[in-house]
């Protein structure tokens, strides 16, 4: 070994070194790389609706299509209960955020093979990728928003001081897309079955949340094992906050809350723990 | 100056895992691991995914894409790698670029450092000039108030005033190719690392490169670079090395080993005919 070399002032100093199992979460890098992060969520919302002719419409027309063959299968024929809610009303409430979650989802799981390219040919801190991924799909969100609220005037529900909740449940649901993301796009650099599994996933998910039914459906000593699930503690947020329903199950907001945050700390401590590798292995 | 460290590598080797397995025996190697002993499979899911497959495989199983690579580049060098295909050139940028991480060793790079691996890195091919513009120069560390500044620059260098609005995959290549230039001349690193740049525009293109790098070395820049091309080595290096088989054989004056490497390649292919003329007999 040679004598330590004696740093250069002003000149920063990079050590590269094998894999360690020292994790370093580099939160200051990634604010150093805000602009890029910026920029990446912006080509996100360029690219989507490049060469269309209806291009941002298509963000309201998902939910709503869904909202009426649910509305004629589920509350014309089926009947099923919404809590006294006018049933196109209840169900789009649900959609807008399920729509914002399955692309964000279906997004930041493929974000690291998508942008291979980049991966392979630059530095810059790999959490990036994913996150500009989840944060891409929050424009159509907004618009399908305004579009719930439209809907809301239309049945004429004002909704009351709960409200004040909702940046909660919204920054709730960007977390959980981020925190499956994490975990998805990881394993998806080496073994694409992710790819695959996703459409699936997505369908399975959305049976077992409360979309198209209300979780009051579910007996109360299920509520917590229902909760596991941390959609449903987003949905039924979401229900509460804008349409005047009482508050639901502590129990489920709370179990689905912690959930996220496992989810979430979890998988960051495996995609760091994976990124050395994603170059050699995608 | 000129005696400031830029670049200290020592032992430097990466390995990597030969894919002779298909992916599917690979996740199903796992899923059954998953099933005999998950707690074993868990931990080492935490580690390198080729400690995963060890039990299966052989000493064959791996190959050292690089090995024991050790110098120190100082600051206002400029240094040409030349060697064959998978002697390792690109591998030894790509973990100086910090893309990739060695398996043993360390460097130590002391400076800002900017590397272009690829002409036209991080362009999406949906997005305009314009656009390209503010993702590439991002992609390649540069803060947006930076472009901005420079955006005129960078127009007027690659010659496409007229195109900016106009999505890159309409670009013809040679079109792609000078608006990366032109990005990637606004960069003022303390260290930067080339592979291959100079051997994909024309001759126009080539010497507009050579120029910017001249340009650079003139202020002290530090500059790493592989090229196929011995003429760019000769006209531009300080020092070069030769790279064989994952190994740093040769560390001299340009003119020393571009003669040794030309050398080398004349008999290989005097070999090569040799045992083509007895194979024919």
């Amino acid at each position: 070994m040679k004598q330590p070399i004696v740093n250069i002032d002003p000149y920063p100093i990079t050590r590269i070194e094998p894999p360690n199992n020292k994790i370093n979460l580099g939160l200051h890098e990634l604010w150093e790389y805000g602009d890029l992060i910026w920029l990446l969520v912006v080509r996100e919302i360029k690219v989507r609706y490049k060469q269309t002719i209806i291009g941002g419409t298509w963000a309201i027309i998902q939910p709503l299509l869904t909202m009426v063959v649910f509305t004629i299968l589920f509350d014309k024929l089926a009947k099923l209960p919404s809590d006294d809610i006018p049933y196109p009303v209840f169900s789009f409430c649900a959609l807008v955020p399920w729509t914002y979650f399955t692309h964000a989802l279906t997004k930041s799981s493929t974000s690291l093979v998508y942008d291979r390219a980049l991966l392979t040919k630059v530095y810059f801190p790999r959490l990036i990728i994913p996150i500009a991924a989840v944060l891409g799909g929050l424009m159509d969100f907004f618009i399908s928003f305004l579009m719930l609220l439209l809907l809301l005037g239309w049945y004429g529900i004002v909704p009351n001081s709960s409200i004040i909740f909702l940046p909660f449940f919204i920054l709730l649901i960007i977390l959980t897309a981020l925190a499956v993301g994490l975990w998805l796009s990881a394993i998806n650099v080496e073994y694409r079955d992710v790819s695959n599994m996703l459409p699936f996933l997505v369908q399975i998910w959305l049976f077992i949340t409360p979309i198209a039914y209300s979780s009051t459906l579910i007996p109360e000593k299920w509520q917590f094992l229902y909760g596991l699930n941390p959609m449903a503690g987003v949905i039924e947020g979401f229900r509460w906050t804008l349409l005047n329903k009482e508050m639901p199950a502590f129990s489920l907001m709370l179990v689905s809350s912690l959930m996220t945050l496992c989810l979430l700390i979890g998988g960051l401590y495996f995609f760091k723990r994976r990124e050395d590798y994603f170059t050699d292995v995608i | 100056m000129k005696d400031n460290i830029a670049i200290q590598v020592e032992n430097l080797g990466k390995r990597f895992k030969r894919r002779n397995y298909s992916k599917g025996q690979a996740l199903r190697h796992n899923l059954e691991m998953t099933v005999h002993s998950p707690l074993k499979y868990l931990t080492s899911l935490c580690g390198s995914p080729s400690s995963r497959i060890e039990t299966t495989t052989n000493s064959n199983a791996h190959f050292w894409a690089l090995k024991e690579v050790s110098f120190t580049i100082r600051q206002g060098e400029v240094v040409g790698i030349v060697g064959n295909n998978g002697a390792g050139k690109s591998i030894l940028l790509k973990i100086l670029s910090r893309i990739t991480k060695p398996t043993t060793g360390y460097a130590e790079i002391y400076g800002k450092c900017s590397s272009m691996l690829e002409v036209d890195t991080g362009f999406h091919k949906e997005l305009t000039g314009a656009e390209n513009i503010f993702m590439s120069g991002a992609i390649l560390g540069m803060k947006k108030g930076y472009i901005k500044e420079k955006f005129e620059e960078i127009v007027n260098l690659a010659e496409l005033a007229d195109f900016l609005h106009m999505p890159v995959k309409r670009y013809s290549s040679g079109m792609r190719v000078r608006l990366a230039f032109a990005i990637a001349a606004q960069l003022r690193p303390h260290i930067l690392i080339l592979d291959e740049i100079l051997s994909v525009g024309d001759h126009q293109f080539i010497t507009k490169c050579l120029r910017f790098l001249k340009k650079l070395t003139d202020q002290e820049t530090t500059v790493l670079l592989v090229s196929h091309n011995e003429k760019n080595i000769l006209q531009l290096c300080t020092r070069a090395f030769l790279m064989d088989g994952g190994k740093l054989v040769m560390d001299d004056s340009p003119e020393v080993v571009i003669n040794t490497y030309l050398r080398q390649k004349q008999s290989k292919i005097e070999l090569e005919k040799a045992t083509e003329r007895t194979s024919l007999k």
